[in-house]
C-alpha cells in the first residue's frame, strides 16, 4: 500500500484504517462528525463548557459509605482494644458520616 | 453447548455457584477448566468487535452504508454522550478506549440471553476485575501525566481547614483509590451473576416442579413465562451496566484531569 | 404462653423499620429538585449543591442504621 505519511491534515474519506499504522492521525478524526450539524467545541475557558455530570450520585454515595466504613473500622479497632463494648464502632461511624457529608457538601456543593 | 440444554432438566434444583463453572468444551483436554463456553465466548466477542469495525471502516464513504452508519452512531454515542459530556472537549482523545470498552463489556454481558449461549463471561469476576484495574491504571496515569506526583496529594486532600484533614483524608484514599476498581468490578460481576442466577432458577424450578407433581405443570408453565420476562428485564440491565461502566470510568478520567481547586 | 418466637438478629427488623424515614426522605429530596428544574429549568445549577447536601445528610441516616445493626447485633 503506497499510502502517504505526510498526512498532516486529517482526509478522513479514502480508507485511512487499513492496518493500525496511521498514528499520526488522531482516531477520533478518521471519523467524519457523525451528525450532519456536529457542534463545534466551545472554546476553553467558555463557562458552557463545564459540562452537567451524571456521575454525582455514585460519588455521594461513595464518599458517605467510604466514611462510615473507614471510621468504623478504626472505631472497632479501637473497641478491639480498649474493650469498649462497640461504643467507639458507633462513635466512629457517627464521625465517618459527618465527614462524608462534609465531603459532599465541598466537592458536589461548590 | 447443545448438550448442555439437554441436560438442563437433570440439573440440580437450587442452583449454585458450581453453575457456572462449566465443563471444558474441547474433548481432548481431560478435565481441566481451560478451554470453557465462556472462553469460546471472549473470543467471539473479539472476533466480533475486531472484524466488525474493521469492515465497516475499509472503504468509508461520505454517504455511509449501513454498516458504516452502524459503527459511527456506536462511536458517536459513546464519543458525543459520554466521552465528551463528561470529561469536556478533551475527553476526545479517551472516546476511542471507551467505545472499546462500551462495546466489548454489552456483546460479554450480551451473551446472557443470547438463546444458546445463555451466560455471560462478565458473570465471572475475572473479567470485570481485568477491565476495572485496566481503567484504573488508566486514570492514575492521567492524573500523574497532568500533574505529575502532586496528582496524589491534588486527588486525596481535599479543600477544607487544616484542623479536619486528619478526618477527611482517610476518607478520601479509601473512596478514591480503594473503592473505586472495587465497585467498579463489583457492580458489573453482581449484576451479570445476578442476572444469570435469576433466569436459573426461574428455569430450573419449572422443572423441578415438573418433576415433584404433574400437578404444578401450570405453575411450571408461569415460572417459563417469567423466564422470559427476565429475559427482557435483564436486557434492560445489560445495557445499562455497560452505560454505567463506561460512564463512570470517564468520570474517573474527568476528575483526573480537573484542575487544582 | 409464646404467641411467637423470633431467633436470630432483631436488628434486621430494626433497620427495616429504621431504612422507612430515610427512603422517604430521600424521595422528598429528589422529587423537589425534580419539580423546581421542571418551573424553572435555568435554577437547576442553583439547586443542585442544595440537593446533594440534603441527599447525603438523609442518607447518612440510612447508612447509620447498617453500621449500627452491626455494632449491637441483637445484643440489646
Amino acid at each position: 500500500m503506497a499510502r502517504s505519511c505526510r498526512l498532516s491534515a486529517p482526509r478522513p474519506h479514502n480508507g485511512l484504517v487499513w492496518g493500525v499504522s496511521a498514528g499520526r492521525i488522531r482516531p477520533a478524526d478518521i471519523v467524519r462528525p457523525v451528525m450532519a450539524g456536529d457542534p463545534k467545541p466551545p472554546p476553553p475557558g467558555d463557562p458552557g463548557d463545564d459540562p452537567p455530570r451524571s456521575d454525582q450520585g455514585f460519588v455521594a454515595m461513595s464518599y458517605l459509605i467510604s466514611g462510615i466504613v473507614v471510621w468504623g473500622f478504626i472505631g472497632w479497632l479501637v473497641d478491639r482494644w480498649l474493650d469498649f463494648g462497640g461504643v467507639a464502632t458507633a462513635i466512629g461511624a457517627v464521625i465517618g458520616a459527618a465527614g462524608g457529608v462534609y465531603l459532599i457538601a465541598r466537592r458536589l456543593g461548590a | 453447548m447443545l448438550g448442555q440444554a439437554i441436560a438442563l432438566p437433570q440439573s440440580e434444583f437450587p442452583p449454585g455457584v458450581e453453575d457456572f463453572y462449566l465443563p471444558t468444551v474441547v474433548p481432548w483436554e481431560g478435565t481441566g477448566y481451560w478451554v470453557t463456553k465462556i472462553t469460546l465466548l471472549v473470543w467471539v466477542t473479539v472476533a466480533i468487535l475486531i472484524i466488525f469495525f474493521l469492515t465497516a471502516y475499509r472503504n468509508p464513504k461520505l454517504v455511509p452504508t449501513k454498516r458504516q452508519w452502524f459503527a459511527e452512531s456506536i462511536y458517536g454515542f459513546v464519543r458525543n454522550n459520554i466521552a465528551v459530556d463528561m470529561i469536556g472537549h478533551k475527553g476526545v482523545r479517551f472516546a476511542p478506549y471507551l467505545t472499546t470498552l462500551f462495546c466489548f463489556i454489552l456483546l460479554n454481558n450480551l451473551w446472557g440471553i443470547v438463546p444458546g449461549a445463555q451466560i455471560s463471561p462478565s458473570s465471572h469476576i475475572a473479567f470485570p476485575a481485568i477491565l476495572a484495574v485496566i481503567s484504573y491504571v488508566l486514570f492514575i496515569a492521567v492524573g500523574v501525566q497532568k500533574h505529575g506526583i502532586g496528582y496524589f496529594k491534588h486527588a486525596v486532600v481535599p479543600p477544607a481547614p487544616g484542623f479536619i484533614l486528619p478526618l477527611l483524608v482517610p476518607i478520601e484514599i479509601f473512596s478514591n483509590f480503594l473503592v473505586r476498581p472495587f465497585s467498579l468490578a463489583v457492580r458489573l460481576f453482581a449484576n451479570m451473576f445476578a442476572g444469570h442466577m435469576l433466569l436459573l432458577v426461574f428455569t430450573l424450578g419449572g422443572f423441578a416442579m415438573l418433576n415433584a407433581t404433574p400437578l404444578l405443570a401450570p405453575v411450571s408453565l408461569l415460572s417459563w413465562a417469567m423466564t422470559i420476562a427476565l429475559t427482557f428485564l435483564e436486557a434492560l440491565v445489560i445495557m445499562l451496566q455497560s452505560y454505567v461502566f463506561v460512564v463512570l470510568t470517564a468520570s474517573y478520567v474527568q476528575g483526573a484531569l480537573a484542575d487544582e481547586h | 404462653m409464646n404467641l411467637a418466637e423470633v431467633t436470630g438478629s432483631v436488628a434486621a427488623i430494626g433497620y427495616g423499620l429504621a431504612a422507612i424515614g430515610p427512603g422517604i426522605g430521600v424521595g422528598l429530596v429528589f422529587s423537589a429538585y425534580i419539580q423546581s428544574t421542571a418551573r424553572q429549568p435555568e435554577s437547576s445549577r442553583l439547586t443542585i449543591p442544595y440537593m446533594w447536601i440534603g441527599f447525603a445528610v438523609i442518607e447518612a441516616l440510612a447508612l447509620l442504621g447498617v453500621a449500627f445493626g452491626f455494632v449491637w447485633m441483637g445484643d440489646l
